[in-house]
């Protein structure tokens, strides 16, 4: 490769700020052109490194293609296109620009070869994605991005801080197998645990995600977290300890997910339970995990942004996704229920849709390890998808109590963007092998068994039959408009007032410093002014006596300093 | 719109309990075929009767439950950022 410009990241990157430019129909088809260009030269790059240079001292690797990188660019690049499809009549050329920088960033960062061209492209898409929050121009929207922002620049100073001490031990800058051996690998675990929201330190993505735009949060679901589990199944790949923070990942959020009123922040919390599955999969690191964690990044992106796509329509013709608000939209929206209904019944994994083939390679890998109490938590976890996302969503929205609310249908382009994630959902589910020849690893896993068809069947359906009887006998928890407190509380409440105190404090120090910096410059001045003023005994014209007295001190000082040496 | 007054079909709730009925029916069903399959499961476990029926239905009723518990705890008023 000689040319840059044969990049897929590049191309996204530039055309979203040539874009800005472009009369309104023009740039239009330019935005669905950019993912199409961009996918044409990934399939036509054969595996291997392009792009090697130096800087300094380091060999740098702007583009390495091999099975991981490719896939996750592929899925990158045909959710793009999907987004494009969506967001066809949005108007706001920077929120365009932001998007198209931010998932060409997330992509020149999967396909990077070395901790360093990694590091400028994982910056890239904090700030692009920031910039993404920040264009639904909300009060909300302004806070949230902010306290994104900070979190994602510090992951990328932990990324930068563990590349250099990397380097220094190893003499290499190459992405590969990193591992806990060393301090450098702990710090770039640290950076890869922000970006994927691993527990306590997820908060920013319940805190984000709503707060952006109908657009802004169908793009932001896609890349940041999954660009995190990329990083990790190829920097971490059968790292323990994973095992067990996925399934703690998968199982405390649905906690929250089932008690929040904003239906676009229960969609947050499930996609923190997903990655949770995906980092199980890293943790355990066979190769039927690693395939699972792969095939279940693929369908997950795909199945959730359906679903932030279905409630950024209601936001868009409602001007709400409150659960307290909403309901009996079916009758206003019948399609975008259905392809709600779509997305719903695929992360909730049911049989002849996207997720039921991906995450059971995740717990089969578990299981033939012989995980069984992950494996139990996972299962635990599956129930609890089920509820927030597989009934919750579509329940609370298009069915419950009819809301009165009546409004008119998606727009067309907004439904032919869900209408093509649903098929994929769909054929993914129904013909698995299409998927299979993308993984990583050969598959030697049949999902459609009598066992596992049967077995999942009756896991859902009598998760299903607890909901009714719960929803019958007035158990299930109402929709009521609240403020749930998470683990963020200790830095918007007490970590925020600790930092205003300290700001005063430090604003009182700096008067009293001032104030005592006065006193002192009174102090010496009028000193000065006695001794040195126009009356001051210094300032006479000295007399012979002070003279001689001087002399004597000089002299004195003389014959001390010549007995000591 | 032009469907505000339309009676729909989930409106009557006797059509709402024909669905709930027909999960029960299949519930119901999915118990019997128990009886009728070997299952390939991974730990010793899976192979008590309708484990996943059961493992299903006390895990969501137990989620629920506690995460309802939960916001005794949690739950503020909407503006508490504000």
């Amino acid at each position: 490769m000689t040319n840059i410009l044969f990049h897929p990241a590049i191309i996204l990157i530039l055309g979203g700020l040539v874009q800005t430019i472009l009369p309104t129909q023009l740039r239009r088809i330019f935005l669905l052109a950019l993912p199409v260009l961009g996918a044409f030269v990934l399939v036509n790059l054969d595996a291997g490194f392009y792009g090697q240079f130096h800087v300094f001292n380091y060999e740098l690797t702007l583009l390495r293609v091999d099975e991981l990188s490719f896939i996750f660019s592929l899925i990158f690049l045909i959710a793009l296109f999907i987004v494009a499809i969506y967001a066809w009549q949005e108007k706001d050329k920077l929120q365009l620009a932001s998007m198209f920088v931010y998932a060409g960033a997330a992509i020149g960062a999967v396909l990077a070869g070395d901790l360093l061209t990694l590091f400028i492209f994982w910056e890239v898409t904090a700030i692009s994605s920031a910039l993404l929050i920040w264009a639904n121009k909300t009060k909300g929207a302004l806070r949230a991005g902010q306290r994104y922002f900070i979190i994602h620049v510090t992951s990328g100073l932990f990324l930068l801080i563990g590349a250099i001490l990397h380097y220094h031990s190893t003499g290499s800058l190459a992405f590969d197998h990193i591992g806990t051996e060393s301090l450098s690998g702990w710090l770039i675990l640290i950076a890869f645990a922000i970006k994927c929201a691993f527990p306590l330190l997820h908060n920013w993505l319940q805190d984000s995600y709503p707060e952006a735009s109908v657009v802004g949060t169908v793009a932001l679901s896609v890349y940041t977290t999954k660009l995190a589990v990329y990083a990790l199944a190829r920097g971490y790949a059968g790292t323990e300890m994973l095992i067990w923070i996925g399934a703690l990942m998968t199982a405390f959020p649905i906690f929250f997910a089932v008690i929040e009123n904003d239906l676009r922040r229960v969609l947050s919390y499930s996609l923190n339970n997903q990655l949770g599955f995906m980092v199980v999969g890293i943790g355990v690191g066979t190769e039927m995990a690693l395939n699972g964690t792969v095939a279940h990044a693929f369908a997950h992106i795909l199945y959730k942004a359906l679903l932030f796509m279905s409630m950024g329509a209601v936001l868009y013709r409602v001007g709400t996704t409150k659960a307290s608000e909403l309901g009996g939209l079916y009758k206003s929206m019948p399609w975008t229920a259905g392809f709600c209904i779509i997305g719903a019944m695929s992360i909730s994994a049911f049989p002849l849709l996207s997720g039921f083939i991906s995450k059971a390679m995740i717990l089969t890998a578990a299981a033939n390890e012989g995980h069984w109490l992950i494996w139990l938590v996972l299962l635990f976890a599956s129930a609890g998808v089920l509820d927030h996302s597989g009934i919750k969503v579509p329940f609370f929205s298009f069915f419950a109590h009819d809301s009165g609310k009546r409004c008119a249908e998606a727009p067309a382009n907004m439904l032919i963007a869900m209408g093509i994630a649903a098929a994929f959902c769909i054929v993914i589910g129904v013909y698995p092998s299409l998927l299979y020849n993308l993984l990583p690893h050969t598959v030697d896993f049949i999902p459609y068994t009598a066992s596992h068809v049967i077995t999942q069947l009756q896991l859902l359906l009598f998760s299903a039959l607890a909901f009714v009887v719960l929803f019958r006998s007035n158990l299930y928890p109402p929709e009521i408009p609240s403020t749930n407190l998470d683990f963020d509380w200790f830095y918007r409440k007490p970590g925020a007032y600790l930092a205003r105190g300290f700001a005063t404090m430090i604003s009182r120090g700096e008067e009293n410093i001032l104030c005592a910096l006065k006193k002192l410059t009174f102090v010496v001045g009028s000193r000065l002014h006695r001794h040195h003023g126009p009356q001051g005994i210094l300032s006479r014209t000295w007399p012979t006596g002070s003279m001689v007295m001087w002399v004597a001190f000089l002299l004195g000082a003389y014959l001390i300093f010549y007995y000591i040496y | 719109m032009k469907d505000n007054n339309k009676k729909h079909w989930l409106d009557n709730a006797e059509n709402v309990n024909k669905i709930v009925y027909l999960l029960y029916i299949v519930c119901a069903a999915l118990l019997v075929t128990e009886f009728f399959y070997h299952r390939h499961g991974y730990f010793d476990f899976e192979n008590w009767f309708g484990f996943y029926a059961w493992f299903g239905f006390l895990a969501y009723i137990s989620i629920v439950m506690s995460a309802k518990f939960l916001r005794r705890f949690i739950k503020r008023k909407e503006d508490y950022y504000d």
